[in-house]
Order: structure tokens, then sequence, then C-alpha cells
């Protein structure tokens, strides 16, 4: 009778421990990749490009921050899968480093649930809860530890510098007086963009990386005829060299700026 | 009958004691110098008080290295190492020979000459706030902390000239250092005192270089200071500009922020250069040997910069209107230079508003704190 109490005892131990097991949910990493290209073809700094008005032009400093990286769910609710709060993406990649450019800035996303989706929302810019910290707020290699305007009180969302033959003499001259550089700063609430790109995603156990390629020459085209005085359809670099958003300022070149990031991302 | 386990018992201690005393005979030191002698520190305390930095949170974060933790023995250690030429090979230079507290943890030289007198490449940079940089020390980065950075001037041609080994020993025979290595750091001999220990209390000590109570704290972050007329404008030049065209100065581009430096790394036109090759000082680029980082170095923060004259990497430059008028013209072309390097209009009102406001960022209280001073 003893030895039956104590295996009755045991087996109910046994099964309780059992019902109170969570079923564990198979989970898979993501790797995301970022790269950028100018027309298709890699894009390094410091190296001549053409641009549409047939200037040469070439790059020094192409940066952008992301927020609220999410994995929209093919199930009727839509459901989001968070992947990335922030992060801070430098493509300014030289010709010395073709193979660093070609493999792109990785970001390795672990514990994620397998399944379908059916796009990925991608927010252009620091989003407005975070865009009210500084970089004070956070301890070094935080994504949000660089790149704040004060002037604004905002996160610089985007940095597009570099320089063009302005003079259309075949040279382009960087520094000094003659200098023929531009340098496009994009920021605050205003300028943030969301972006949802339609694909199909299906995470299993293998990690098939996403990889999300920007077409910089397509940040330049220009929805606002003051800026576009070529009449080309991009924005006009020799008159408008500079931009910065603000609160004295006028938001046309940054918010275009900032809104072309939608058509200029593609999936891979 | 009673008797025979304690004679027993005291037969054994007798023979273990014989024993131990013919063990200890064979280890016998060779060289019966005082830094020989094992746990001769034991006799010194050993009572670690924490130390927490204090500073407000609007300055940021400090990151503490989980094997550095901050200890009053620990700065206390590092502020002497800090002032004591012992560190040098002849004794005539410390680490404070080229960062001088009246000069905020500057030498005021275009560079710094060594023990031999030979100049170095670089200007010595100010230690203000030096516990706030995160993205690599000196101009170029080259060190990624400050016990790592710490290490380097004992051993550089151009300036102590000394080994470590020679340091060690020196701080090995000295009168008081081993047990204030032990009271920082719990040793037992004199024979654990290591370079790696004495770089972590100078890097202890230098973590407590904070300024936060220039004119510029009081009025932004404080109560009932206020900027003049001239403070203002220069703020504004400084830190604002327009929604379109350059026609400003962008100081914050570079010297953004509440340590009025990104951490980040820039050329700002000091010098041409036809190509990436042609700089005389490579600067980043030594680092991380990319080309298109040569002639790229770190923008100081501008914390005290009236009291660190001259100004620039290789201090080129004298005075404050000196670097404006560097910048306002443009600086020099090169491959890399900032696109945010670019000729800008200001008249001299101007000029002197911004000198104002820089002027703003002095803190008295820094330079003269007794806690930063030489204990000698």
């Amino acid at each position: 009778m003893k030895y039956f109490t104590l295996l009755l005892f045991a087996s109910c131990l046994f099964i309780l421990g059992c019902e109170d097991k969570p079923e564990e949910q198979p989970v898979t990493s993501l790797d995301l990749i970022w790269k950028a290209n100018y027309d298709g073809e890699t894009f390094l700094t410091f190296k001549d490009y053409t641009y549409p008005d047939g200037r040469k032009i070439q790059f020094n400093n192409f940066n952008f921050f992301v927020s609220d990286i999410a994995l929209i769910s093919s199930d009727a609710n839509g459901a989001r899968t968070e992947l990335v709060e922030v992060d801070y993406v430098d493509l300014s990649f030289d010709e010395t480093q073709l193979a660093a450019a070609e493999q792109g800035k990785k970001v390795s996303i672990k514990d994620l649930p397998l399944g379908e989706y059916s796009g990925i929302k991608i927010g252009f810019g620091v989003q407005a809860d975070l865009n009210r910290s500084k970089p004070t707020d956070y301890g070094s290699g935080h994504p949000l530890t660089r790149n704040f305007w004060d002037g604004w009180s905002s996160y610089i969302f985007s940095m597009v510098e570099g320089a063009a033959d302005m003079d259309n003499d075949g040279n382009i001259v960087t520094g000094g007086a003659d200098t023929e550089s531009f340098t496009y700063h994009s920021g605050t609430d205003e300028v943030y963009n969301e972006v949802t790109i339609d694909k199909e995603i299906i995470l299993t156990d293998t990690n098939t990386p996403i990889t999300l390629n920007i077409n910089v020459a397509k940040l330049f085209i220009n929805a606002n005829a003051n800026f576009d005085e070529n009449g080309d359809g991009y924005l006009d670099i020799e008159t408008f060299r500079g931009t910065h958003s603000g609160p004295n300022g006028d938001f046309t070149i940054p918010t275009t700026i900032m809104n072309n990031f939608s058509s200029a991302v593609t999936i891979e | 009958m009673n008797r025979f386990p304690s004679l027993l018992i005291a037969g054994c201690f007798l023979l273990l004691s014989l024993l131990t005393a013919v063990a200890c005979g064979d280890e016998e030191p060779t060289d019966p110098g005082p830094i020989d002698l094992p746990n001769d520190l034991l006799e010194f305390p050993y009572e670690p008080e924490e130390y927490t930095v204090d500073y407000p949170d609007w300055l940021g974060q400090i990151e503490i290295p989980a094997d550095n933790p901050m200890t009053v023995q620990g700065i206390e250690l590092g502020r002497r190492l800090f002032f004591d030429p012992i560190l040098s090979a002849d004794s005539t230079m410390s680490c404070s020979s080229c960062h001088n507290p009246t000069q905020s943890f500057a030498d005021g030289l275009a560079t710094s000459p060594g023990i031999d007198g030979i100049l170095g490449r670089r200007s010595a940079m100010s230690l203000v706030n030096i516990a706030f940089v995160n993205n690599g020390l000196n101009w170029n980065g080259s060190s990624q902390t400050l016990e790592e950075q710490a290490l380097e001037p004992v051993t550089n041609e151009v300036e102590l000239h000394e080994t470590w080994p020679n340091v060690i020993s020196k701080l090995q025979r000295h009168e008081t250092y081993p047990q204030f290595f032990r009271a920082a750091f719990g040793i037992s001999d004199r024979d654990e005192m290591t370079k790696e220990l004495a770089a972590k209390a100078i890097a202890q000590f230098e973590r407590t270089l904070i300024s936060y109570n220039s004119r510029y704290d009081q009025i932004r972050f404080g109560t009932g200071v206020f900027y003049e007329e001239d403070e203002i404008n220069g703020r504004d030049l400084f830190f604002f500009e327009l929604a379109t065209g350059l026609d400003h100065p962008g100081c914050s581009h570079c010297h953004g922020g509440v340590q009025f430096a990104e951490p980040n790394f820039f050329n700002n036109g000091l010098t041409e250069a036809a190509t990436f090759a042609d700089f005389p000082d490579k600067g980043r680029g030594e680092v991380t040997n990319i080309a298109s980082d040569n002639g790229l170095f770190r923008p100081p923060s501008l914390r005290n910069i009236a009291l660190t004259a001259p100004y620039m990497h290789d201090g080129r430059f004298e005075t404050l209107e000196e670097v404006i008028d560097h910048y306002k013209s443009g600086g020099h072309p090169s491959p890399n230079v900032s696109s945010n390097i670019q000729p800008f209009t200001l008249t001299d009102e101007d000029r002197d508003n911004l000198i104002a406001f820089l002027n703003t960022l002095t803190d008295t209280s820094f330079i003269n704190n007794p806690a930063f001073q030489s204990p000698f």
C-alpha cells in the first residue's frame, strides 16, 4: 500500500510537470542585409557617377537611420513581428572596400517564430518616440549615440554628402574656396517615412537573408518643381547644394529625399 | 596509555615543522632584494572603497570596464602615477607634462617635446571629459580604452622614452608605491605590480576628469544664469543653420552634443592633398588602413577650448580667430574633405560673437579642482 501511494504521488507529479511545461515554439534567425547601388552599380564613395543631367557626381558619405522594422504576417490579422527597434546604417565604402560594399551591412535577428509573412515594414528615420531621446541617453555602441542635431532637437535621419562637377568643367573640386560639395541632411519627425514592402517571406529553420538595396540615385528624384530648375525630374544640385530641415526651414528637399527612400529601396 | 596520542601528535608536529623549515630553506631567494619577498605587502591594508563618478545625467554615460572598477584607492594611485616623472627614463617628465591641469590637461604647445627634446607629431589633446569618448582615443582613434592608451606614452621614443620593466622596477623599489598598489588592487607582494595595473590606475584617475560647470552648462542646464546678447548670437551661429544653402559656420556638424565632439573622424580641410596618399599625416588612415580615411582626425571636445591653444592636431593655429577664419575660407582642397567644410560669410562681429559663445565653455572649477592637482 505504501509503495502504491508513492507510485501514485510520483505519477501525479510527472503528469502535472508535463502539463506545466510550455510548448516550445520553433524559432529561427534572420539576417537583414543593407546594400546600396547607384542605378544598379555597387555604390562606392569617391567614385565618379553620372547625374541625370550629365554632370559627374561622387559621394563621400551616405548613412541613415531605420527604425521599427517588422515583418507583416500573412494571416488575416496581419500581425507584426518586430525585427529591429532602431539601427544606424552607414554604407560609405570606398573603392578599396568593394568586398565590404558588396557584402553590405548585416544585422542578425534571433529567435524569430517560423512562419509566412506578406511583407516588411521599415521606418526610414527615427520614429517619434525615440527621436525625443538624445545620444547621452545611451551607452556606447547604441545606434542613437551619433548624428543628433541640437538645432532641430532631432536625429539626422539621413546624410547624403558628396561633390559634383557644378561648373561642368570636367573636374570635381572638393574643399577650398571653389569647392563643389553638396550636403543633404534630413531630420525631424515631419520627414519620418514608414514604408511597407509587399513580398512573400517564409521563415524556415534555415536562415534565408533579406537584402534591402538602396538606389542612391533615386533619392534625388524631385517631386517639387521648385527644386528642379533643369526640369529633368531630379533635384537641381547646382542650385541647391545643401539642405537642412529644422524648425525655421523649408522641408521640401528633406521631405523629398526621405520620401524617396520608398522607391529607392528594393528587396532581394 | 592516554598520553600516547599526545606524544604522537607532538612528534608529528615536530617532524612537520622540520620538514617545513628544510623546504623553506630550499626556497631562499638568490637575490634577497625587497621585490622578491613573498607576501611582503600583506602588512598594508587592502580596504577598497567603491568610487561613483559624480556627474549629471545630461552629460552622457561613462562605461567602466568590468575588470577595472573605480575605487578611491585606485584613483589615488592613478593620480600619483599621472603626475610622477618616475614614468620617464630620466625622471624629468610625467603624463602631466603634456596634460597640465591649468591648461585643461593640454600643454599649450603646437607639438610636445619628449624627454630627449624631440617634438611629437601631434598636439597633446585635452583630457577634459575623456571618459565620454568611446570611439577611439588620440587624434586618430588608435587606442580603444584609457587603459590601453595609458601604456603607450611610457615607451614612445618621443615621449617618456622608458621601458615598462624599468618603470615597474622603479615602482617596486619605491618607498610608498608598493603599498599604494596593494591598497588599490589587493596585491600581496611587489612581484604582482605590473604595467597593466599601473595603466588601470591611471585610467581610473582620468575617468574622474569631468567638467560640467561651465557658463554654458549653468545656462543650459541650470537656473538663473543667462546668455549675453553676443553669446546668444554666437550660440545660434554655432548650432543653427538655414534650411537651404550652406552659408553658415555649421560648427556642430563635427562639434555637436554636450561634449561638443561628434563620435566620428573628419577631414576639416587643413591640408591640400591631390590624392589620398598625399596627406603628410595619415591620421585615421594609419589605424584603419583605408585610403579614404587618410587625413581624417577626431574632433576634440570644445569644452575649455579657450584654455587649450594652439589648435588642430598639429597646433597650427594660435588663436580661435585663426581657426574660424580657416573654416570661413573653406579650407584647402583634398579628395575627402568633409562636405560640411564650405566657405561661408561671417562678419567680424559674428566672429567675435562666436568666440564669446566658445568662451562660455570654460570651466575654471574643473581646472582648479583640488582632486585633479599634483599630489607632490
